[in-house]
């Protein structure tokens, strides 16, 4: 069978970014007859249905729920669908990030409408198809089980046998989606599409793939960032058998051998130089220093209320004020499947092979280095063991692809784990300081001061983003500068949100400040699960709850008292107290109650943590978790990804940290950074507030509020406020 | 002339990189192999890379995480740390090997268990082994026995979840076979 090109669209979706979108088969299977009905979903001749997901699989569920959207509309059972992983398109492009990347939670809450309208579409166009075949109305058709049925004499074509006629008609410009009350799939607990794969060991991720002739490299990193290699002796490495090449590249050093451990053994005798650098002499030490000095500074104004905080609480009585200091380290992913990409470079033609959450900066980066046209790059996604947004960046891309057009063969790049840990983009290391006044009688709050140290993400982001935003006819020197103009744009004049988010707090204290300070010591800093979120509401939940302990109140019900005019928020914060049994369990002995809450991305959560201490250690016993997404497309899927949010907070709450010794991280590997094991899981209970709202984020939101609710209860416990992660007793 | 060959035949010797190969025989799920390899090969790499099973996963190389975990004659071991000479005329199983029907493997599809899944492979083996082991495994024994596997997705609880549930299949099929034992 021959490829072709389908140089128009039969059914265009809603939205401009599809207009003059051209497809290209992606099997050399099609017969003549197989057509795509829109972007999203492509029926063949024999009726065999396919999907086209546009968001990475990382393990949030997303191959299962879009799925669910389009079935919905298109009337057939998730299951019977085959699904691919698409393409780079602009018709793929996530609008929320205005660009094709899986992250902040938000893939349901930008399919919800699109993939619905796709679904109802492709399936009023085969209803069309039919009521012209049969030469009848349309209403005297319908849809059930992938097939369009005759009402008057139960006759059916397959949606299959209509696609011909189907691909010569106009799409409706408008359909009625369905009501919830008839929704087949949309709500139910739905099992996932992928399981049977993942459970037998057939689940192909990027690790997975073959190729004929493949070799595989690792690439040794300069140990402190920034440097680059000086001089370097391969002899010893070269003479280890099976090892191909050896070859210095942008990012390091690259063995290339024919297989992994061939090419890890020899790596580990390379004797390589490094070029000395400033960041030589930093350290974690030094770097609190510096940010303990900087947020004594005037930073810039996030979020004003009232009047000024810092005059309130500077005139106040000092037994009228509460100043602390909060701290949190830098945490490296740890995704479960190493970092790797599979690139194979010919004249022509690139191909990419890649676990990412990012394929379209993934292109942006092949084009650049191998300067083919896009038409000539092609990435193909797999699926991700883990991605928690270490995966939307592209190192990987680029060495694979540098090192296969050097050596014109295909190449697999695999970090080993050590070089994951110590090369990984990290949450920041950010340093709080944090003040509140009261009323003479330590009734009210009456002021909150929050002032932050915290590098910008998106200044180490936004090259990557630069590149593959600007237009392709833009020269790559115009496109490397604007990169370095939108680094200082973050540096020097914008605040980036992802650092500030989560700051501003919901509670009705009448005089508010919020400042930030940016500082980057230079260590590379990137998206992590719930991103500023994560550190932010540790602090402020941490500091509201010392404000009630300071008034002598209850952390719940004060909480409580200051939201009144954030309903959804104490919707979550009641159900997750009613859960726990607060006020019954607020006297146990041995365990002890912590609360939290937080709202980031779109969804309010709030979660309850049960704590014992042995021995100076932390146990979690119970989390009682509650959230309000919207509506919920699988509540299966909301409530695994509740405790999967929950365990990632874990364990920065109570083991991560990655600390910076001589401009080198000092962890390597799972034993110096632990995570969450199976016998310190606690018993997680969750449940979802019922919801007509539009679906909003689930992949995050649940991350946030565990540490400061593990921190609130081992304040309860031993009356030590933990103020800095990971949570340590002393 | 004479010399010019024998110091051509010298640099040839030298650049000969120094390499033991062993051959190597196993049964991998059931099935002979015969491997000529560097005996101090992980048997991680040689399933995956020169059998080309890639259900095994790599994770850390040091035998940290379990996620390449295998059966060896129904024992769990970390392939990632375990010389393939080790393996020589012994029999390994991989997540490959392990039947669809195995009470794990329904209870682990029936639980819904995998999120990203890249762990569940390894997950499988270690539970195959300990209710093979120990199947009247309490909760605590289960959590101990398992506590060699990471999971970054979390799916602990499923986990848990899916053992007990297959825990139960596995007694009932023993109940059944027992009771089918006594009619004959």
């Amino acid at each position: 069978m021959k490829r072709r090109e389908f140089l128009k669209l039969t059914a265009v979706v809603s939205g401009s970014l599809l207009i003059g979108v051209q497809w290209s088969c992606a099997s050399d299977n099609m017969t003549e007859s197989d057509q795509r009905l829109n972007a999203w979903v492509q029926i063949q001749a024999d009726n065999q249905i396919t999907f086209i997901i546009d968001r990475a699989e990382m393990g949030q569920g997303v191959l299962t729920a879009l799925t669910m959207l389009l079935a919905e509309e298109l009337e057939i059972e998730p299951k019977q669908v085959k699904t691919e992983f698409a393409p780079v398109a602009d018709v793929y492009k996530n609008p929320a990030l205005h660009s094709q990347v899986t992250g902040g939670s938000t893939s349901i809450a930008m399919a919800w409408q699109p993939l619905r309208e796709a679904g109802a579409k492709a399936r009023e166009l085969l209803l069309l198809a039919a009521a012209k075949t049969w030469q009848i109305e349309k209403s005297q058709c319908y849809v059930k089980d992938t097939k369009v049925w005759r009402k008057d004499n139960q006759q059916f074509l397959t949606y299959g046998e209509l696609v011909d006629v189907a691909r010569q008609l106009s799409p409706p410009k408008k359909v009625r989606l369905k009501p919830a009350s008839q929704y087949r799939f949309i709500g139910k607990a739905i099992p996932r599409l992928e399981t049977a794969d993942k459970v037998e060991g057939n689940a192909e991720f990027g690790i997975d793939v073959s190729l004929p002739d493949l070799l595989v490299a690792v690439v040794i990193h300069p140990p402190v960032f920034g440097s680059q290699v000086e001089s370097f002796d391969a002899s010893k490495a070269k003479q280890k058998a099976g090892v191909v090449d050896i070859i210095e590249i942008p990012q390091g050093i690259a063995v290339v051998a024919q297989s992994y451990w061939q090419a890890e053994q020899a790596s580990q005798l390379l004797e390589i130089q490094w070029k000395t650098v400033d960041l030589d002499s930093l350290d974690s030490t030094i770097i609190q220093q510096n940010q303990a000095e900087l947020v004594k500074q005037t930073g810039r104004l996030i979020h004003q209320q009232g009047q000024t905080a810092q005059a309130l609480i500077d005139k106040a009585d000092a037994r009228q004020t509460l100043s602390v200091t909060y701290q949190t380290p830098y945490l490296a992913h740890a995704t479960m499947e190493p970092i790797n990409c599979t690139a194979w470079v010919t004249e022509h033609q690139c191909s990419i092979w890649v676990p990412s959450q990012a394929p379209e900066w993934n292109k942006s980066t092949a084009k650049e280095i191998t300067g083919l046209s896009e038409e000539q790059i092609t990435v193909h996604t797999t699926f991700l063991g883990g991605g928690f947004g270490r995966r939307v960046c592209p190192d990987e891309i680029a060495e694979a692809v540098t090192i296969s057009k050097r050596l014109k063969k295909p190449i697999k790049v695999l970090w080993p784990r050590e070089q994951d840990i110590q090369h990984d983009y990290y949450r920041p290391a950010t340093y709080h300081q944090l003040k509140a006044s009261f009323d003479a009688n330590k009734q009210q709050v009456k002021a909150w001061q929050h002032k932050f140290v915290c590098p910008s993400i998106l200044s180490w982001m936004l090259p990557h983003l630069v590149q593959s935003e600007s237009p392709s006819w833009l020269p790559e020197t115009i496109k490397d500068l604007s990169g370095k103009i939108a680094h200082g744009v973050f540096t020097k004049w914008l605040v980036d949100d992802t650092s500030v988010e989560g700051t501003n707090i919901p509670y009705a204290i009448p005089n508010q400040t919020v400042e930030y300070i940016y500082y980057d010591p230079g260590i590379p800093v990137g998206f992590w699960r719930s991103v500023g979120h994560s550190q932010n509401a540790f602090v402020v939940e941490g500091f509201i709850d010392e404000i009630a302990n300071q008034l002598n109140q209850d952390s719940y019900l004060f909480r409580r008292k200051l939201l009144q005019d954030h309903g959804q928020a104490l919707a979550v914060l009641d159900r997750v107290a009613e859960m726990s049994q607060w006020h019954q369990n607020s006297n146990h002995p041995s365990r002890f109650l912590g609360i939290a809450q937080h709202y980031s991305f779109g969804s309010y959560v709030a979660q309850v943590a049960e704590v014992s201490i042995h021995q100076q250690s932390i146990q979690v016993e119970k989390v009682y978790c509650v959230i309000d997404c919207g509506q919920v497309v699988n509540p299966a899927i909301v409530k695994a990804q509740m405790q999967s949010a929950i365990v990632f907070g874990l364990t920065a709450a109570l083991t991560g940290e990655i600390t910076i010794e001589q401009g080198r991280v000092t962890q390597h590997h799972f034993d110096d950074y632990q995570l969450l094991r199976i016998n310190q899981m606690p018993e997680v209970m969750v449940d979802i507030i019922p919801s007509e709202n539009a679906p909003s984020g689930v992949g995050e939101p649940a991350t946030p509020p565990i540490a400061p609710a593990v921190a609130n209860a081992v304040y309860q416990a031993t009356k030590q406020r933990l103020r800095s992660l990971p949570l340590r007793l002393t | 002339m004479k010399n010019q060959t024998y110091t051509s035949h010298l640099v040839f010797l030298l650049k000969v990189k120094i390499m033991v190969r062993k051959t190597i025989e196993f049964n991998l799920n059931q099935q002979a192999q015969s491997l000529t390899v560097d005996p101090a090969m992980p048997l991680l790499w040689a399933i995956r890379e020169l059998i080309g099973l890639t259900g095994t996963k790599f994770g850390c190389g040091k035998g940290l995480c379990g996620a390449c975990t295998v059966h060896l004659n129904g024992m769990a071991i970390r392939a990632c740390i375990t010389p393939i000479e080790v393996v020589a005329n012994q029999e390994i199983t991989t997540i490959e090997g392990i039947q669809s029907e195995h009470p794990v493997k329904q209870a682990w599809k029936e639980q819904d268990v995998p999120q990203c899944g890249y762990c569940q492979p390894g997950q499988i083996m270690s539970a195959v082994a300990l209710l093979k082991q120990n199947p009247k495994a309490d909760l605590n024994q289960i959590k101990s026995g398992m506590a060699g596997n990471l999971c970054r997705c979390g799916t602990y609880q499923a986990i848990l979840q899916a053992i007990l549930q297959a825990q139960a299949m596995q007694a009932t099929q023993f109940a059944q076979v027992k009771g089918n034992n006594h009619e004959a």
